[in-house]
């Protein structure tokens, strides 16, 4: 094991860097294959106890940034600072303490054979006190809905259970930074609404918590300070989500959604319908049916 | 009627201490040309009920009936008094010369079929379950080549690898594969998840376009924007009964069994209520997407039809 001392000189804050800065990444880009860069140039900071939301299409590259700020892999030029500290090859395992990763496949998290070795796992890793363990691993089953299936295999569940013990396991370690990969993809509107509760208690008792949501939910990113669009590995829209879901002809160009009340309206026109512009679903009603 | 379930239990690791009941007493039947959807909470049981329609599953008790060929249990096998049933799943499987036949009439499409890719090239991919099956090379091809067209991938798809493809480009080669085997009852499980927005359009315009070419579609879905669109028949399951089997139409409409359930009514169809609610004459029964909703509307306004 390294000692404290160690372990702080790897961990050095760079001065540069703003001192409310939780990820920093400057000019980062990443390929998987030499000659094609699925991450380019990507520079943003994302501040403590903001909650970001990442929305692109297929591809564009959300699974690979995560992966990059989480150090699984490598980028090929640029730099990563996890609250100001600039990722290396020798403290990447240490920053990695205060991420805690949602994979979009949950399949390729699990290393446990039952879902209570799975948890504990990350438990050990982020060294907390065996004592603790069961009552922290009991406590977050129990806020996914999954105390039942503590003793379960996890390639026994099915895949949105699946989901549900992955955020088990990575709130049970208390991160500093949550990132949720599609987190709830597999999950029925319910469920998924039980996760957004979770995630926002979380963050309630810990309103430092900075939160990493990469979607396809325009409820998800409406939930966030903040929504960065990812096409063809380049953010090309960092904005609110307000200002951000404004622009259709954007959204609609890289393969989002629209909200359904500007769609609805859009289409309106078209049958030769009347009507303004709209922020949302009330608006829409009272302009088509007012109330009196 | 090409499928028929008969008081169909399940239960997963029977007989051990972390078994669990997945079916219970489930009877249906699927008619010819059908696109019904299967819904329910994450758990309730529709991959282990799909799992039961190509015998990649066998019921406890109950049968399942697929076209002529039947799958239940006759033989009782015994061991210390206590019925094994593992021994009896192995024993039937190997005696069931149907799975073959069976496989043949109903294709599964799993969550993320991709997964399930592993040729060099779409072609050789999309030809294996043929060859598996019996086909000369020359006879896989074939169907494979008309089932690559089915899903709108084009010749110049054929040699590439499948591995460099988009998600949704993937995920159609997948659905070839089982397109190349024929089968008239096409089941798909979840099949959108993961996708982007144009991803999923695309894939429900193909399933829609292969119901309207004769196949019948069994959907498991979320999405119930898809279902009111789509779907003539919606049985909701709940902690492995069927609960509910009906329309999207009076699913949505049923504020009661909508209530004491976890199903939200799509978007648009809350919509159109809310404008009935505040006395707009509108026909429900006319709204299964954005388009018709506008025209519904149009058509009250007096806007142009
Ligand atoms: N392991 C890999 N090897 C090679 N290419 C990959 C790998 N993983 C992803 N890619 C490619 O990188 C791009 C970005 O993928 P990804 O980050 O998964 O996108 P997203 O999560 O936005 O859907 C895609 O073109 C994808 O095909
Ligand atoms: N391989 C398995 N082993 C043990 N239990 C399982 C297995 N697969 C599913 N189950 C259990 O059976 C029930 C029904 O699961 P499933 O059919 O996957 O539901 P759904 O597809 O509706 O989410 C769940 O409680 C699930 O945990
Ligand atoms: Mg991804
Ligand atoms: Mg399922």
């Amino acid at each position: 094991m390294r000692s404290k001392k160690k372990e702080l000189e790897l961990t050095k804050r760079d001065e540069n860097i703003p001192l409310d800065s939780a990820i920093y990444l400057s000019n980062l880009s990443f390929g998987y294959e030499t000659g094609k860069l699925n991450v380019k140039n990507v520079s943003v900071d994302i501040k403590k106890g903001e909650r970001v939301s990442i929305i692109g299409h297929n591809g564009s590259g959300k699974s690979t940034l995560s992966k990059l700020i989480d150090g699984i892999l490598v980028q090929n030029e640029g730099d990563i600072y996890i609250f100001g500290v600039k990722m290396t090859d020798e403290n990447a395992l240490i920053l990695r303490k205060d991420i805690g990763l949602v994979f979009q496949n949950p399949d390729s998290q699990f290393i446990g054979s039952t879902v209570r070795d799975d948890i504990a796992f990350g438990l050990e890793n982020n060294q907390v006190p065996y004592k603790d363990m069961d009552a922290i691993i009991e406590d977050c089953a129990r806020k996914v809905d999954m105390e039942e299936y503590l003793k379960s295999e996890p390639s026994n569940l099915s895949g949105g259970q699946k989901q549900r013990v992955a955020i088990a396991g990575a709130i049970a370690r208390r991160p500093k930074i949550l990132i949720l990969d599609e987190a709830g993809a597999m999950l029925d509107p319910k469920g998924k609404k039980e996760i957004r509760a979770i995630i926002k208690e979380r963050k309630q008792e810990d309103p430092d918590l900075t939160i990493l949501t990469i979607t396809h939910e325009i409820d998800d990113a409406y939930d966030s300070d903040r929504v960065l669009v990812l096409n063809h590995g380049e953010i090309i829209l960092d904005d609110r989500p307000e200002v951000v879901f404004e622009n259709d002809d954007l959204l609609r160009s890289i393969h989002l959604d629209i909200p359904f009340s500007h769609k609805l309206a859009k289409v309106l026109r078209k049958n030769g319908v009347d009507v303004p512009e709209v922020k949302n679903d009330e608006e829409l009603l009272e302009v088509l049916c007012p109330s009196n | 009627m090409p499928i028929q379930l008969n008081q169909v239990y399940y239960t997963y690791n029977l007989n051990r201490p972390d078994s669990k009941r997945a079916l219970e007493d489930i009877s249906l039947t699927f008619d010819d040309h059908c696109f019904t959807a299967l819904i329910g909470k994450t758990g309730s049981g529709k991959s282990t009920l799909i799992q039961h329609l190509n015998a990649l599953l066998l019921p406890d008790s109950g049968r399942v009936q697929i076209n002529e060929h039947v799958l239940d249990f006759p033989v009782q096998v015994k061991k210390n008094g206590k019925v094994n049933y593992r021994k009896m799943k192995k024993l039937h499987k190997k005696k069931l010369p149907q799975v073959k036949e069976i496989r043949k009439t109903v294709g599964i499409v799993f969550q993320f079929p991709e997964y399930q890719i592993f040729e060099e090239t779409v072609l050789k991919d999309v030809s294996f379950g043929p060859k598996n099956f019996g086909c000369t090379e020359e006879e896989a091809i074939e169907k494979a080549k008309k089932a690559l067209t089915m899903v709108h991938l084009d010749e110049s798809f054929y040699e590439r690898s499948p591995f460099e493809l988009s998600g949704g480009e993937k995920r159609r080669v997948a659905i070839a594969g089982i397109l190349a085997m024929e089968p008239d009852i096409l089941v798909l499980d979840e099949p959108t998840v993961g996708l982007d927005v144009r991803g999923q359009r695309e894939f429900f315009h193909l399933i829609q376009d292969l119901y309207d070419q004769g196949k019948s579609i069994i959907l498991a879905t979320h999405q119930m924007d898809v279902v009111l669109r789509t779907c003539s028949r919606v049985i909701v399951l709940d902690q492995g009964k069927v609960v509910l089997d009906s329309t999207p139409l009076k699913l949505f409409q049923d504020k009661e069994f909508l209530s004491s359930s976890s199903i939200e009514p799509p978007i648009v169809f809350s919509f159109a209520m809310s404008l009935i609610e505040r006395g707009m004459p509108i026909r429900l029964e006319n709204i299964r997407s954005t388009s018709t909703l506008a025209e519904e509307i149009a058509r009250v306004k007096g806007g142009k039809q």
